[in-house]
C-alpha cells in the first residue's frame, strides 16, 4: 500500500492559518488555532511563514523519547500517532521531534496531528498547496522535465 | 458563548468588563456597528477629540476569528480630521481573531495614560504597561521591542508610529508591517491618549453554537471565494490590478485631480512591473485565502535595500499620478516610509498633490515650503515632506497638525485647489465623478469622501439590467454614466459594506469589490447561524445595516451639525474631465441635488439629510442611547 504523509513548502505559506482553524473545529469542536496539531511559526518582520506538523518520520525520534510507549507507528499505513492514555504529558517527544511538530497546548496536553485517518481536513483546505499530503514515495516537488515551469499557484 | 467588553480608563489605570447583551449584539451586530452604539453611548456630547474624555473603541467582528476572511477589526472615536464628526476606521490582520480568543469582543478606552503606556491583553487579562522605551519608535522598531518586552512572539500587536505620537491629525493606528485603520486620525487620538500600542494574544478559543456545521460553512466559503474568477487575480496582485483599469478608463487623479489619465504610466506603473521586479512574497491576514499583500523589497538604484509590505492600490495611484509620479521605486521606499510613522496614505499623499499644485500655481514659493521644490513628482520633496509631517518639523509638519485648516495659514487662493469632505481630505486617486452610484455614495459616507464604503464596483462593468437587478432588488442601470437606479445602489452599498465592516468580513472576499459569486447576504447569515445559532434573513441583516448608518447620522448631527452641505463632492467633481476617455463628463449641480433628494428619500430623511422620526421609530433608534450595555 502506497504511503500518504505531510509535504511543506514553506514558501507557499501564506500564514493565514486556515489549516489551524480547520484543525481545532475538527479535533476540537470549537475555534482554537492554539489548539491546532499544525503550528504556523510566524516571523512577522522577516515575512517567513514556516508551518510545522507531524510528517511521520519513517525512523520517528519521538517514539525513541517516549518512556511510556505512548507513540507509535503503524507499519502500514506509516502514520505516527500518540494514544492519550498513556501520553502523560512529559513532553520529552517535544524535545526529540526534529521538526517541532509536536504541539504543547495551552493547557500542557502534549497534541500530535494523526492525520484525520488518512484525509486531513487542513491540506484540504490549504489555498497555496504550502501544506500537502501526498504519497511519499512521490513527493510533491515534481519531475524534473517540469522544473522549469511557473510554480506559483 | 458571551462576548465581553472591555472599558480601560487609562487615568486610574483602571478596568471593567462587562457582558455584551444578545439584545444589543442582534441590533448592532459588533465592529463598527456596536463600536457606533458605544461611541454614542459613552462619548459626552460636544468634546475634544483630543481630549481624554473622547473614548477610542476597538470592535472586533462578531464573527471574527470563526470564518474565512472574517479577520477584521474596527476602530471608533470622535474623529480627529476634519470637522470633529464620526471617526471610525476598518483593518485586517490577525488583531482581530488574536483579540477575541484573549477573551474580548470590544474595548472601550479612555482618559490619558500619566506616561507612555501600552496595553498586553492575554488570555482574559488586561496588562498596563510602560512605554516610555517605545515612545519615539515607529511601528516596525516598535513591533520587535514589543514582542521581546513580552517574550511572547505569537502576539499581534496594533501601535502608533510616530506621526501618532506627535499628534498628526491623519495619523493611523497600524498593525503589522502594513495594516492600517487609517483616515479620521485614530492614530492621533491614541496619540492624545499616550497609548503606544495594543499588544493581544489569546490561547482560550470561542465555544460555537454548532461546531459541524460552522466547519461546513467555512469549507464551502472558502470554495467559494477561491472559485470565483477575480481570485486568481486577486490573490496575486492583489489591489494593485485596479490602477490599470482606472487609469486606462480615465477615472484616476492625476496632479491633483487637474487631470484623470496619466500617459507617463504606461508601461511603467502596473501591477505585472512589480510583480516581477519587487515582490517576494504573498501574505495574507488571518483565515484568508486571497493573500492579496505582498512583501517587496528595492534591489537597485537610490533606494536600493528598501524592503516591506503593502502597497494597495491607493498608494500606488496616491504617490504616483496624484503627485505627478511613475516611478515604482518612489512609490515603494514612501509605501515603508509612511507605514512606519504610521500615516494615512489618502491623505499624506493628497496633501502632497495639493501643495503641488500650489507651487505649480506660483501660490507657495520656497519661502513658504523653506526652501522646498515642489515640482510635479520631486522624488525628494515627497519624501521629504513625508518626514516632516510624521515629525512635526517645518513646512511639512504644519500641514500635519494642521491638515485641511493649512489653506487658512497658507491663505491667498489655496482653498480653492484644496478638495475636501467634511473637513477631510478628498482621497487622493479618486476621481470617480462620471460614475453617478460610486460619487454619491462615497459623498454621503459618514467619515467623509470615503471609497470603502462608496464604491460601488459593480456599476462599473457594463452588467446586463437582470443581473443587476437580482442582486439590488430593484433596477439598476448598468451604464456608470446613468443615473437611473443609483441612488438606491449607493444605499445598498453602503448598508452591505457596513454590515460586512460589523461581522468582521473583509469587503474583498464579498460582492462588493466586482465578482458576484462572492460571498453575500445569505452566506453572512450562515455564519451567524452556525457561530451565533441565531435564525438571521438578508433583510434583517439589511435593516441592521440601515440602523447602524443612522446612528452614525444621527452621531454627525450630534456632534457638528453638518447634514446636507457635507454630502456635496469636492468642486472639483464639477468641473469636466480633459481628457479621453470620459472627456467632458462631469457632476451637473442641479442633476446632483436632486439626485441627492431621491436618495435622503429612500432612507426616509428630510430635505436636510436629517432621519425623521418615523424613521428612526421604524428602526428601533428612537430610544438611542439606551444604555443597555
Amino acid at each position: 500500500m502506497a504511503q500518504k504523509t505531510f509535504f511543506i513548502r514553506s514558501e507557499f505559506c501564506s500564514g493565514c492559518g486556515i489549516c489551524q482553524l480547520a484543525c481545532s473545529l475538527v479535533k476540537e469542536k470549537e475555534v482554537n488555532p492554539a489548539m491546532s496539531r499544525v503550528v504556523i511559526e510566524r516571523q512577522v518582520l522577516d515575512g517567513l511563514m514556516v508551518p510545522h506538523i507531524c510528517v511521520n518520520c519513517k525512523k520517528p525520534a519521538c517514539i525513541d523519547a517516549c518512556k511510556r510507549k505512548a507513540i507509535t507507528k503503524d507499519p502500514e499505513t506509516g502514520w505516527v500517532t500518540i494514544d492519550r492514555d498513556r501520553c502523560n504529558n512529559c513532553a520529552l517527544c517535544v524535545g526529540a521531534c526534529p521538526y517541532n511538530a509536536i504541539v504543547v497546548a495551552p493547557d500542557k496536553q502534549v497534541l500530535l496531528c494523526d492525520v484525520c485517518g488518512g484525509s486531513p481536513k487542513c491540506a484540504e483546505m490549504c489555498p497555496t498547496g504550502a501544506l500537502q499530503f501526498a504519497d511519499r514515495s512521490e513527493g510533491i516537488v515534481g519531475k524534473t522535465d517540469t522544473a522549469a515551469i511557473d510554480i506559483w499557484k | 458563548m458571551t462576548d465581553r467588553l472591555a472599558i480601560i480608563d487609562l487615568t486610574g489605570e483602571q478596568v471593567e468588563i462587562k457582558d455584551i447583551p444578545e439584545e444589543v449584539q442582534r441590533m448592532y451586530l459588533g465592529g463598527e456597528g456596536l463600536n457606533t452604539y458605544l461611541l454614542y453611548t459613552y462619548l459626552p456630547p460636544g468634546v475634544d477629540p483630543l481630549s481624554p474624555d473622547n473614548v477610542l473603541i476597538f470592535g472586533a467582528g462578531l464573527i471574527s476569528g470563526c470564518d474565512v476572511s472574517s479577520s477584521r477589526f474596527e476602530v471608533t472615536s470622535k474623529s480627529a480630521e476634519g470637522q470633529g464628526g464620526f471617526g471610525t476606521s476598518n483593518s485586517g490582520g490577525f488583531w482581530s481573531a488574536e483579540l477575541k480568543y484573549a477573551g474580548f469582543q470590544h474595548l472601550l478606552i479612555r482618559g490619558k495614560a500619566p506616561r507612555p503606556t501600552y496595553l498586553w491583553i492575554h488570555d482574559g487579562e488586561i496588562e498596563f504597561r510602560d512605554a516610555s522605551f517605545l515612545w519615539g519608535h515607529d511601528t516596525y522598531e516598535s513591533i520587535e521591542l514589543i514582542l521581546d518586552d513580552i517574550g511572547d512572539r505569537n502576539a499581534q500587536v496594533a501601535m502608533i508610529g510616530q506621526a501618532g505620537e506627535n499628534l498628526v491629525k491623519f495619523a493611523n493606528i497600524m498593525h503589522g508591517l502594513k495594516r492600517a485603520a487609517g483616515r479620521t486620525g485614530m492614530g492621533c487620538i491614541m496619540g492624545s491618549k499616550m497609548l503606544k500600542a495594543i499588544a493581544v494574544r489569546g490561547t482560550k478559543g470561542l465555544r460555537v453554537n454548532d461546531p459541524e456545521k460552522l466547519l461546513e460553512t467555512f469549507a464551502s466559503h472558502r470554495r467559494q471565494i477561491t472559485s470565483t474568477k477575480i481570485y486568481p487575480v486577486i490573490s496575486r496582485y492583489g489591489t494593485l490590478t485596479i490602477f490599470l483599469i482606472q487609469n486606462q478608463s480615465g477615472m484616476i487623479s492625476v496632479k491633483n485631480n487637474q487631470y484623470n489619465y496619466f500617459a507617463e504610466a504606461e508601461g511603467r506603473l502596473d501591477d505585472e512591473i512589480f510583480e516581477e521586479q519587487y515582490k517576494t512574497k504573498s501574505l495574507a491576514c488571518f483565515g484568508c485565502p486571497l493573500r492579496c499583500s505582498h512583501r517587496y523589497r528595492i534591489n537597485s538604484g537610490p533606494y536600493a535595500g528598501v524592503w516591506g509590505e503593502g502597497p494597495e492600490f491607493y498608494m500606488m495611484a496616491g504617490f504616483g499620478p496624484a503627485v505627478g509620479n511613475a516611478d515604482w521605486d518612489l512609490i515603494l521606499a514612501a509605501n515603508t516610509l509612511i507605514n512606519r510613522y504610521g500615516l494615512d496614505v489618502g491623505s499624506s499623499s493628497g496633501y502632497t498633490a495639493w501643495l503641488m499644485e500650489l507651487w505649480q500655481r506660483g501660490i507657495i514659493t520656497e519661502k513658504d515650503t523653506g526652501g522646498l521644490n515642489l515640482d510635479w513628482g520631486n522624488k525628494e520633496a515627497i519624501l521629504t515632506l513625508i518626514h516632516q509631517m510624521a515629525k512635526n518639523e517645518g513646512f511639512g509638519g504644519m500641514i500635519g497638525q494642521e491638515a485641511s485648516r493649512a489653506a487658512e495659514i497658507i491663505g491667498k487662493d489655496s482653498g480653492r485647489y484644496l478638495y475636501t469632505q467634511r473637513g477631510m481630505m478628498h482621497e487622493s486617486p479618486e476621481n470617480t465623478r462620471a460614475s453617478r452610484a460610486t460619487t454619491l455614495a462615497a459623498a454621503t459616507a459618514n467619515r467623509g469622501s470615503d471609497h470603502l464604503k462608496g464604491r460601488c464596483a459593480l456599476e462599473f462593468f457594463a452588467m446586463p439590467p437582470e443581473v443587476l437587478a437580482k442582486i439590488y432588488g430593484k433596477p439598476v442601470a448598468s451604464d456608470f454614466r446613468s443615473w437611473d437606479g443609483k441612488a438606491w445602489m449607493a444605499t445598498w452599498t453602503q448598508h452591505f459594506t457596513t454590515v460586512a465592516d460589523s461581522l468582521g468580513y473583509c469587503k474583498f472576499a464579498t460582492i462588493w469589490p466586482g465578482s458576484t459569486h462572492n460571498l453575500n447576504y445569505p452566506q453572512f447569515c450562515e455564519t451567524i447561524k452556525a457561530v451565533k445559532g441565531w435564525d438571521v434573513t438578508p433583510e434583517e441583516l439589511m435593516e441592521t445595516g440601515e440602523r447602524i448608518w443612522n446612528l452614525e447620522r444621527m452621531f454627525i448631527q450630534r456632534e457638528t451639525g453638518v447634514l446636507r452641505e457635507g454630502d456635496i463632492p469636492p468642486s472639483v467633481y464639477f468641473e469636466p474631465q480633459p481628457l479621453e476617455p470620459l472627456k467632458g463628463e462631469k457632476l451637473d449641480r442641479d442633476e446632483y441635488d436632486k439626485r441627492l433628494d431621491e436618495y435622503y428619500g429612500i432612507r426616509g430623511w428630510t430635505r436636510e439629510g436629517t432621519p425623521t422620526p418615523e424613521t428612526l421609530k421604524r428602526l428601533k433608534l428612537d430610544r438611542e442611547p439606551s444604555h443597555l450595555l
